[in-house]
């Protein structure tokens, strides 16, 4: 069984969060600050600011002109997209390393976090723009805890897989029987750890289980569905497969229908599709 | 059961590839509710792969324009055109299917894998297409294989095979 000591000490030894991404995630739950003014002010390194240019420019965002600075992405892209870049370009260093015991090659569960924020970004498409970028973000962290936990699923796999497969339960409860922690559980202490806001705590802990959310279940329900979009459709998949529960609660809370799903599903896919550069992040080294 | 092939041509999501050329391989990844229609004519070494993703093109008719293959119903006919453009000949032609799981629901309400397979079978039933074989359901995802040279088909993991179960 693994320790909440256990688990701390090891969330503890991981690299911090980038300055930019602390800073830029104050700032988007900060009312007194102009999200475009901390943009517009924070120090970004050349490398990130040459990642992230190159997503401005990339299909995915389909541009008529070049983008050749952050000023001028500011203008043409929009300030929350813009911060979706840079948290992306960001945040996929942690993703670069293969997770064995997931059974997900190097640069795997990126692909899929990049799918699952797709998916919980067009989920949030009756909001407003900061709606949207939330679950974008919520969308590529939401299995940050496969990192850290990873280690203990390679020892525990067999044990886990076997509760999976005779008791037909998901392979996240299963890591909660073996382990006495689930991926959710440790993404959201990282979360925590990190200082990270309130909803995205709560959209790591519970976007496999949006009964038990609280606070924030529009964006956990978004989670919670634009995740399985991405696993039914085959995007980002490790041996737990699709050992992973749907609960009705987050179309209620959505507004949508099954039917609704499938025609979203078609979008997230062509999304998907034009987005290889953002999937691409976690594949390149990262530039001196 | 694997051969070294020269050629391997990747079947994506919403896709259809069909080739004779010799010592070929056709492989879709990832099918996991998406399902795999796999044929092959041993006459004339024609195999053919469609992966697609929801059952019926009137989901998103403008998608289906686009993109036939996105559907069963569209999908299928044009995967049997490509291999006949090829010389394949239906009465010859072997025909697996391969994915179709689901994610846990016990309400029942959110099985786009059982609505593909189903689909995939009627389309198919409708065209007098006798299915060889099928590889469907569970909750593990499949990759799939055919070759030109013998019609061989893989899917792995192999113990897939209708529902789950240890190798």
């Amino acid at each position: 069984m693994l320790t909440l000591d256990a688990l701390t000490q090891k969330i503890k030894d991981l690299p911090p969060l980038p300055d930019v991404v602390v800073k830029l995630l104050e700032a988007s739950r900060d009312p007194n600050v102009a999200l475009r003014d901390m943009v517009e002010l924070i120090r970004i390194e050349p490398a990130l600011t040459i990642k992230v240019l190159r997503l401005c420019n990339s299909s995915y965002y389909g541009l008529p002109r070049k983008i050749n600075s952050l000023q001028e992405a500011l203008v043409y892209i929009g300030t929350d997209t813009l911060v979706n870049f840079i948290l992306a370009g960001s945040l996929s260093a942690f993703y670069r390393q293969s997770q064995d015991g997931y059974g997900l090659a190097a640069g795997e569960l990126w692909r899929h976090s990049v799918g699952c924020a797709i998916a919980s970004q067009q989920l949030a498409a009756d909001g407003d723009e900061a709606d949207r970028a939330e679950a974008f973000t919520a969308g590529l962290l939401h299995d940050v805890g496969k990192i850290i936990l990873n280690s203990y699923i390679t020892a525990e796999f067999q044990e886990i897989r076997a509760i999976v497969m005779t008791q037909d339960v998901s392979f996240e409860q299963a890591e909660r029987d073996v382990l006495g922690f689930s991926h959710t559980d440790a993404g959201a202490e990282m979360a925590k750890f990190w200082n990270l806001p309130d909803s995205l705590v709560e959209a790591i802990a519970f976007h496999q289980d949006p009964v038990r959310s609280t606070e924030h279940k529009r964006l956990v329900s978004q989670v919670h569905l634009g995740n399985l979009v991405c696993v039914s459709f085959g995007i980002g998949l490790g041996n737990d497969g699709l050992a992973y529960s749907f609960h009705p609660v987050a179309m209620n809370e959505i507004g949508l229908e099954v039917p609704d799903l499938y025609r979203l599903s078609l979008d997230v896919h062509e999304e998907f599709n034009k987005a290889q550069e953002l999937v691409g992040l976690a594949a390149k080294a990262v530039a001196a | 059961m694997t051969e070294n092939s020269e050629n391997e041509i990747e079947v994506g999501r919403g896709d259809i590839q069909a080739t004779n050329t010799p010592k070929s391989c056709l492989v879709s990844k990832d099918l996991a509710s998406g399902v795999a229609v796999v044929v092959y004519d041993p006459q004339v070494n024609v195999a053919g792969i469609l992966h697609f993703l929801l059952p019926r093109h009137a989901i998103n008719e403008e998608k289906a324009v686009q993109n036939p293959a996105l559907f069963a119903d569209t999908g299928i006919p044009q995967l049997f055109r490509r291999c006949y453009k090829l010389g394949a000949k239906k009465e010859r032609m072997s025909c697996y299917v391969v994915g179709g799981a689901d994610v846990l629901d016990s309400s029942g309400a959110f099985a786009p894998g059982l609505a593909n397979t189903e689909a995939a079978v009627d389309v198919l039933a409708q065209n007098d297409v006798q299915i060889t074989d099928m590889w469907i359901g569970g909750r593990n995802a499949r990759h799939t294989k055919v070759f030109t040279s013998a019609g061989q088909i893989e899917v792995l993991p192999e113990h897939a095979k209708y529902t789950d179960s240890e190798a």
